[in-house]
């Protein structure tokens, strides 16, 4: 049995908005989608802590209870690595900068020329092909077999490090931005020219800022090839460096101490990509990935 | 977005005195050489377009129409024959910035604002910024596009691009104007709004235009006259008899127009039959 008030109370509808209330309802659906992005991003990042909370967390459970044989020589732990870094700061610290100096001099030194020779070879194109044969023999050489001739010529010293570095980005970023300045559609380049545009001014107007997005991928690998050139060239022979110091725990059997040393490794490299990203969302405004 | 607003008369508005400018093409012909192959595109064209006329290309895909206009523009050589480009007594060398060209696809330069885009032909002709900003207002304000200065083409509707890069051939004021196909891509309302507001600018102008287009219909709104080709040369030249100022929206359902249009569908099939007048 239901009474009239009963049955009038079920079927309420919520009252139908008045137009007033447009600026409301708007307000409330903007909320309510920005609530979710902000669940969604939290529960990633949630997901993201967790994962490496479990990894790490099996690592030191495995290392401490045996399931990793003689853990203490081959595998180490992470509560080792973290005692590691700590005890051996001051000194991980002078090699981790003698690494980043030498990897920042070789992505600078091969990427700006790495950009220019690109340049150049897109602006003359005669003159890439001329080039062609040298630089595919070059660029196909495993470069890290070039370290001996380095520290045959220049010592146990920073230019070969940085030599090194260089000679793989280079590469890296010529083949690149010649790959960059072709993507630039030629229709683009027809309409500037027919717009009054000089040769001159269609390379620097249309192709160069055409180029800029391709180039820019190409250094955000470079960063990383630069180093492990300076990385595996300090693994052969160098005064200091991160690359030294693994090669030196890893005979030494200290493998909290390698650990330690990647770990350093790849908060740099995180470092190096996230200033190039900045760099990078800044010139690229306009593509619809950066806005 | 109408244009009725801007298109007013004032002395800023009206162009300098235009020069008298004329094309010719005789006995014009282009093969197309690929590394195995060559055809022919165009074989003897002769015809001439006075000054301040509007002609229209039309013909089916593959017929060469694209191949006239660049020849026009000088992307594309005759292999044989005479193309004649004249501002006053002057034979321009081509490719030359005194044509106008637009595409059918959007050719903005992606990474530049509205505002530098429709500037580009002035800032690489070195005109002074002051200046260019102030004549680049006027242009996209005439477009309909006021407001939009500074966003990026990604950001604009395809229909707004195609007012930009109108725009953009309208800020270099060239003597010619040359057209592939420039609002085809669009959807029919922004077509034929389009198409009402270049209609109105061109009257204001009447610059010597080339414009190619498959569309008859296009054709009989914008053009003065109508070449029809068939594969490889012109098969009709016909002269559209609608008087100017055109209104297009009431011109496209007269029975005239209706008779016209008709007229052209006609020649265009009997040009692909290989027929000729």
């Amino acid at each position: 049995m239901t009474t009239p008030a009963t049955t009038a109370a079920a079927v309420a509808r919520p009252e139908a908005p008045r137009l007033s209330d447009r600026d409301g309802r708007m307000e409330a659906a903007k909320a309510a989608v920005r609530r979710r992005k902000r669940n969604r991003t939290l529960t990633v990042r949630a997901l993201q802590v967790l994962l490496v909370v479990v990894i790490l967390g099996s690592w030191e459970i495995m290392s401490r209870t045996g399931v990793l044989p003689d853990a203490k020589l081959f595998y180490g732990r992470p509560s080792g690595v973290a005692q590691f870094l700590v005890d051996n700061r001051s000194h991980l610290w002078t090699d981790a900068l003698a690494t980043i100096y030498a990897a920042f001099l070789g992505f600078a030194i091969g990427a700006s020329s790495g950009v220019l020779v690109g340049l150049l070879f897109g602006r003359w194109p005669l003159l890439e092909r001329a080039f062609d044969p040298v630089m595919n023999v070059l660029a196909s050489l495993p470069r890290l077999a070039l370290a001996p001739l380095f520290l045959l010529w220049f010592g146990i010293s920073d230019t070969s490090k940085v030599l090194l570095a260089v000679s793989i980005v280079f590469f890296v970023v010529l083949f690149n931005t010649i790959a960059g300045v072709r993507s630039v559609d030629s229709e683009l380049r027809t309409v500037a020219s027919l717009l009054g545009a000089s040769p001159r001014q269609v390379f620097i107007k249309v192709v160069l800022p055409g180029a800029v997005p391709v180039i820019f991928a190409a250094l955000r690998l470079a960063l990383m090839f630069s180093m492990l050139g300076v990385v595996g060239s300090e693994m052969i022979a160098a005064k200091s460096g991160l690359g030294v110091d693994v090669v030196t725990y890893g005979q030494n059997l200290e493998p909290n101490g390698v650990f330690a040393v990647l770990a350093i490794l790849a908060v740099v490299a995180a470092l190096f990509s996230a200033a190039l990203r900045t760099l990078e969302s800044r010139l690229l405004r306009w593509m619809p990935e950066h806005s | 977005m109408t244009l009725s607003v801007t298109m007013r008369r004032g002395p800023a508005m009206a162009p300098a005195q235009p020069a008298r400018t004329g094309l010719r093409f005789e006995h014009v012909t282009h093969w197309y050489v690929s590394d195995r192959d060559a055809k022919l595109v165009v074989e003897d064209l002769t015809f001439d377009v006075p000054d301040g006329q509007f002609v229209a290309v039309v013909g089916g895909s593959g017929c060469g129409k694209t191949t006239v206009l660049n020849m026009v523009a000088g992307l594309v050589r005759p292999t044989e024959g005479l193309i004649e480009v004249r501002v006053d007594d002057e034979v321009l060398t081509l490719p030359s910035s005194r044509l106008g060209y637009m595409w059918a696809r959007d050719s903005l330069l992606p990474w530049r604002s509205l505002r530098r885009n429709v500037e580009f032909g002035l800032e690489v002709r070195g005109m002074p910024k002051g200046e260019r900003r102030e004549r680049v207002e006027r242009y996209i304000t005439m477009v309909g596009l006021a407001g939009s200065e500074r966003k990026f083409p990604r950001q604009l509707s395809h229909g707004m691009r195609q007012r930009g890069n109108l725009a953009r051939l309208l800020a270099t004021e060239p003597d010619f104007y040359l057209m592939d196909e420039p609002f085809s891509a669009l959807d029919a309302q922004t077509k034929a709004a389009m198409q009402q507001e270049f209609s109105q600018i061109w009257e204001n102008r009447r610059r010597t235009t080339v414009y190619v287009t498959h569309d008859l219909t296009e054709a009989a709104l914008l053009a003065d006259r109508v070449l029809v080709m068939g594969t490889g040369y012109i098969a009709y030249d016909i002269p559209v008899p609608f008087e100017r100022p055109r209104g297009l929206g009431e011109l496209r359902f007269t029975p005239d127009f209706q008779t016209f249009d008709r007229l052209l569908w006609d020649r265009l099939r009997q040009a692909q039959r290989g027929e000729r007048g």
